[in-house]
């Protein structure tokens, strides 16, 4: 009782404390410290505290309007319409402590419509740059696709697994992320072991894609892939060792480490590749630096430079720059949006300008202008996802989610 | 008198060196803890959760003149004798489960939609709010700071010594704060200065739960200086007040403070 009178006479102090004068008046009071005899337990699990079947959705309709060039702006600028009903749902049940089974699948309406159109509304608008990081690919071909479907297990609460299909992302790269060597864990049914032994945290990691597997009814543990990492965590840095190997595939090795120095983030990695197609090791890096500004205005910005190996070319060189304010409340929930990328080796790249305005929580407006450059069959003229192959283009997206999340 | 061949001599030297470095390395630390206030040592005294865990429920309201109010609460786990704590949020609902975990001057911030983790150093704000993730840190003063001044004073029914500490390093947040703590050793109003001398903010902890020798806030409500409306010819600040309620201090498993804690939370 008493505590509740001390909260409300607390409560009703600070709610017309708006000044430094009127905080002052909050200790006009007697002291109102309380001797807590036996505290009470710990705060409970997160996960615990909810009910133990829960299910999700998400609807989510976009519609864009693109237009621009392929070469040369004399010609007529080609023009499209796009839209597209995106819907997503799943459960989430936990019958255990120890264990959670997640589920998620979705659908995309008109099914006919490619899976590029739907990368390029997000590359081409906002969204790859305002989240500067891997945009999860879609699957158009399936009237409704499996997206994860997993089960975590957690033994002696020390010890947990993941088994099913899931996504697992390694690496520190924010416009470029070499050091994310397991990436083809989307697909197949894995397993993943985690455990943490004082500053060290080590995983590991199966992986059976069913595209390594000769006899996709037998498949052998030599056709397996296999992953590990060991992560060194410390206050002033972090240090890591990952490796991956698949027979036919070859094998990556990613030493990494990351610190930071006067507000400044640097990371850095090596990489070594075995590619089995070439019987040859190709050398990788990548080097950054992330940075939280207050000034001009509050953002992020990113700097970048990747030595590709993957491809068996170490001569392949990429430098990457990111800026992205953070939401301007001042200006109704703006955000800017800058990225550039730029080839080395060919001379190719891509810019892509953005603004994002969110006039209510559920909708996001978005104009993006993407320029691509370089020779034909130079490295960003080739990845350029754009359908109409605009080397310039400006595209308007109107995005509206709906979410909802329900328990039992 | 017998003089000490080449080998022997050089064997000497080492020793004498080898002897004159462990004792560096043993007196630093006694002369460094000399250095160190002894008010500064007190208040970290109380606030910091050493031998044991600390868990507690927070719930954060942000007040903007312009904007109204926003909420959110989140569960905190802190493990002082390792530097590091966990953070995950309750609500608002779309965002339980989301979570950081901070190791000194990192911090490990999981996105469950990209299922990746981005680490960067730990003087963000939480969610657009005025607190800082270094607010939820164990205290430090001894360690960061030096007195510069002391004096008495009255703060509402508190008699207090108020403190006005300079920096010793650059990890901190705040490079210049003013506190005013009462005879138990408990921090009741607090400002955060700028490197020019700007106050940025004005914190006040009106009310502690003391828990054996240690003392947890039971509110806190901190003025933002620099942002506000002038309503009626009258200026108001941004404010913040959190509550922090169920704390307790039961050991917690390792696996609290690691990635796969904040990756097994997300969805």
């Amino acid at each position: 009782m008493k505590s509740v009178l001390v909260g409300l006479v607390l409560a009703s102090f600070i709610a017309a404390a708006t000044s430094a004068d009127s905080l002052d008046n909050l200790f006009n009071q007697a002291n109102q410290d309380t001797i807590v005899k036996t505290p009470g337990p710990p705060v409970e699990n997160p996960t615990l505290d909810r009910p133990v079947f829960l299910y999700f959705g998400n609807l989510q309709t976009q519609g864009a309007f693109a237009t621009g060039w392929e070469s040369a702006m004399d010609q007529s600028p080609a023009t499209s319409l796009y839209y597209y009903l995106h819907l997503k749902g799943g459960i989430d049940v936990q019958p255990i402590p120890q264990a959670r089974l997640i589920g998620t699948f979705s659908t995309y309406l008109p099914q006919e419509l490619d899976s590029s159109v739907i990368s390029n509304l997000q590359d081409g608008s906002t969204q790859s740059v305002s989240t500067i990081s891997t945009v999860p690919s879609v699957t158009t071909s399936n009237v409704l696709s499996l997206d994860e479907l997993f089960l975590d297990y957690t033994v002696a609460d020390s010890l947990v697994f993941r088994v099913g299909k899931f996504v697992q992302t390694w690496g520190y790269g924010h416009l470029f992320n070499p050091g994310n060597i397991v990436t083809t864990t989307s697909e197949g049914v894995n397993l993943k072991g985690f455990v943490t032994s004082g500053p060290f945290e080590i995983t590991g990691l199966v992986i059976g894609d069913s595209e390594f597997f000769s006899n996709k009814t037998h498949p052998l543990a030599s056709e397996l892939g296999y992953a590990g990492q060991i992560n060194f965590l410390s206050g002033f840095f972090t240090a890591g060792l990952s490796a991956y190997e698949q027979i036919k595939e070859g094998a990556t090795y990613d030493a990494s480490i990351k610190t930071n120095v006067l507000g400044t983030d640097f990371y850095a990695e090596g990489l070594e590749y075995y590619l089995t197609s070439l019987q040859s090791w190709t050398p990788g890096a990548l080097l950054g630096a992330y940075r939280v500004l207050q000034w001009p205005v509050p953002g992020k910005a990113i700097a970048e430079y990747w030595i590709n190996g993957s491809s068996g070319n170490s001569a392949d060189r990429s430098i990457g720059l990111g800026f992205v304010t953070d939401k301007i409340a001042s200006l109704q929930d703006f955000q800017f949006k800058v990225k550039w990328l730029h080839s080395l080796y060919d001379g190719s790249g891509q810019v892509v300008t953005g603004v994002s305005f969110t006039p209510f929580p559920e909708m996001d407006i978005g104009l993006g202008v993407p320029w691509t450059y370089g020779d034909n069959g130079s490295t960003y003229i080739l990845g350029n996802t754009d359908p109409e192959s605009r080397r310039l283009a400006v595209f308007l997206t109107v995005n509206i989610s709906l979410s909802f999340e329900k328990g039992k | 008198m017998r003089y000490a061949t080449k080998p022997e001599w050089r064997h000497q030297l080492k020793c004498i060196w080898g002897g004159l470095l462990a004792l560096m390395v043993l007196t630093i630390p006694v002369w460094a803890e000399s250095k160190k206030d002894p008010d500064l040592l007190a208040i970290d005294a109380t606030a910091t959760y050493h031998g044991t865990d600390f868990s507690a429920e927070y719930t954060v309201v942000q007040k903007k003149a312009d904007q109204g109010e926003s909420s959110l609460s989140l569960a905190l786990f802190r493990r002082d004798d390792q530097d590091k704590y966990v953070l995950v949020l309750l609500k608002p609902d779309s965002d339980r489960g989301k979570g950081v975990l901070r190791i000194g001057e990192s911090l490990w911030k999981y996105f469950p939609d990209s299922r990746r983790f981005e680490v960067t150093s730990a003087k963000d704000q939480l969610q657009n709010s005025n607190v800082r993730f270094s607010d939820f840190d164990a205290s430090t003063l001894a360690d960061d700071y030096e007195v510069i001044d002391r004096s008495k004073a009255d703060l509402g029914q508190f008699k207090t010594t108020v403190l006005t500490l300079k920096a010793t390093n650059d990890h901190v947040t705040f490079p210049k704060v003013v506190l005013w703590v009462t005879s138990d050793h408990l921090v009741r109003k607090r400002q955060d200065f700028s490197l020019s001398g700007q106050l940025l903010r004005t914190s006040a902890i009106p009310a502690y739960s003391k828990i054996g020798p240690r003392a947890v806030p039971k509110a806190i409500i901190i003025l933002d200086e620099l942002s506000g409306k002038t309503v009626n010819g009258r200026f108001i600040n941004d404010r913040t007040l959190v509550t922090i309620s169920k704390p307790a201090f039961e050991r917690l498993s390792d696996l609290t403070f690691s990635q796969a804690y904040l990756e097994k939370l997300g969805r």
